[in-house]
């Protein structure tokens, strides 16, 4: 049965296509407005993730988590998404994955969640406004701290590591997955 | 996989401990820019931030008179409820037989423990049911310190709480908080040495597929999000450490994390670290758009307005539900 819903969130995804990255951050209401109010079917995170061939570890991980239904529920929430070539970099996920590192597993997926939605544009606009720097509470209880570096936007976490906000951004109906070059540490 | 998940529950009922921490409303979490925790399990008085203050309320009290856990009483769907006789006729038995012994000591919990997970290791694979631990694979087996248990003087030196905790449960006169990578926080007496309070953390003491804590037999969700996760007679939500967790109301054990919540969002206060940019979520950025007066950020269900200037949280304007 799980299985089978997975699948449905897989091909309900995948029926979207690409979604809209649009908007322009907080004065760009509109148009982001009206995708939130116009596609009723547009994927939520956990389904965008699904569909997406990028993200494949970071869906299995959230799966193992037992986030999945945070992701697909109606509370709005943006994902900083490390992608398979990440967790690769990294040294892979499956230590993560394995049944008695879930707690681990939840502090590191937790620490790349940050509540509401930041779009590409909202992440640019602050860190105009700030001059350079912005920050980001996470659902670790964390900050992870963005700069401009060039035209892209580098991450850091509270222990200096760093990430870059690369790739597609995947928009969903209850938020939007940036995706990250590299894997950032956890509590 | 139900099999296993229905057996796995079995030990949960055991450690499941009575009693109910509701941390109510928005809080209870941890520390830094998470809010403030309403209690924790073993009750206290007053010291220490987290407290209520005064006496524990009922529930707490109910902790230390070790009684069962309120799993029991809801019931199961029909199919649920056949499939369960089908499956725990035997267990089912052996632990109201359990239930019916009332014991007022500390050994109640984990006598009860050793018996669930005892008959709950009928099912479990070999490797895991000669272990005795409810079928937990290594590593999720490790059991958390009893309160009343004697801290060591080693564990004194220095704070060892991760670090978004640390500005909460900051050590003082009467206590010191302590974390062993287990998902706990243990609040220890500083005179006696004895753990007075035990603090679960998310992917710790609240993980899926493990049972919940003790101390949340009663509903505690914040209202922001009691329209969304009530209970029902498939599943109970409980809150702590700023998650909401769906649990099965039969064996206890915690099925999934449904909402995270960030908890550091408060009206009259600065507005935290972290919130720098515009995050509100699709429907609602036509009616508030930041401007030079008022900012506009979303948290745990709310949005609140900011004052540009003073960076004062001075209401909550709207709520997503």
């Amino acid at each position: 049965m799980r299985k089978i819903a997975i699948l449905a969130m897989a091909l309900a995804a995948a029926a979207c296509g690409s979604p809209d990255n649009g908007g322009n951050g907080s004065n760009g209401a509109t148009s982001q407005s009206k995708a939130g109010k116009g596609e009723q079917a547009k994927a939520n995170l956990l389904q965008a993730l699904a569909g997406s061939a990028d993200h494949k570890v970071l869906a299995n991980a959230i799966q193992a988590a037992g986030l999945n239904e945070t992701l697909s529920g109606a509370q709005p929430y943006t994902l900083f998404g490390p992608t398979d070539a990440a967790f690769q970099k990294a040294g892979g996920a499956n230590a993560l994955l394995a049944p008695d590192a879930k707690g681990e597993l939840v502090a590191l997926l937790t620490a790349h969640i940050v509540p509401g939605i930041v779009t590409g544009e909202d992440l640019e606009r602050a860190i105009e406004r700030g001059k350079g720097k912005a920050q980001l509470a996470t659902m670790a209880g964390g900050t992870l701290s963005f700069a401009r570096d060039g035209d892209a936007i580098v991450v850091t976490d509270a222990k200096g590591g760093q990430a870059r906000v690369d790739g597609e951004d995947l928009d969903a109906s209850n938020g939007v997955v940036h995706s990250l070059d590299g894997v950032l540490s956890g509590r | 996989m139900r099999k296993l998940i229905l057996l796995a529950g079995v030990a949960a009922l055991a450690a499941a401990v009575p009693a109910s921490a509701d941390k109510g409303g928005k809080g209870g979490g941890h520390g830094g820019g998470h809010g403030a925790p309403a209690a924790e399990h073993g009750g206290g008085k007053g010291h220490g931030p987290d407290m209520h203050g005064g006496k524990p309320d009922k529930a707490e009290r109910h902790v230390s008179a070790g009684h069962g856990p309120s799993f029991h009483a809801a019931k199961p769907a029909k199919i649920e409820r056949q499939a369960l006789r089908r499956e725990f006729k035997h267990e089912d038995r052996a632990l109201r037989r359990l239930d019916e012994r009332r014991f007022d000591d500390r050994g109640f919990e984990e006598r009860r423990f050793d018996e669930a997970t005892r008959l709950a290791g009928a099912g479990c694979p070999p490797g895991l049911a000669k272990k005795h631990n409810g079928c937990l694979p290594p590593g999720q087996a490790k059991k958390r310190l009893a309160l009343g248990s004697h801290i060591e003087r080693s564990w004194f030196d220095g704070s060892s709480l991760p670090r978004a905790y640390r500005g909460f449960y900051a050590d003082n006169d009467a206590y010191s908080y302590r974390y062993d990578d287990n998902g706990y926080i243990y609040r220890v007496d500083n005179r006696s040495s004895l753990i007075s309070g035990i603090i679960p953390l998310l992917g710790g003491g609240f993980n899926v597929g493990q049972p919940l804590p003790a101390g949340y037999d009663a509903y505690n969700v914040p209202y922001q999000y009691r329209d969304l996760y009530r209970d029902n007679d498939d599943r109970l939500y409980r809150y702590g450490d700023n998650a909401i967790y769906g649990v099965d109301p039969q064996t206890g054990i915690v099925e999934s994390i449904v909402a995270l919540l960030a908890g550091n969002m408060n009206v009259g206060q600065q507005l935290p670290t972290g919130y720098d940019a515009y995050n509100l979520p699709y429907d609602y950025r036509d009616d508030y758009v930041d401007n030079d007066d008022y900012l506009y950020r979303y948290a745990d269900g709310n949005i609140y307005q900011v004052d540009a200037k003073t960076q004062i949280i001075q209401a909550i304007v709207d709520m997503i539900a």
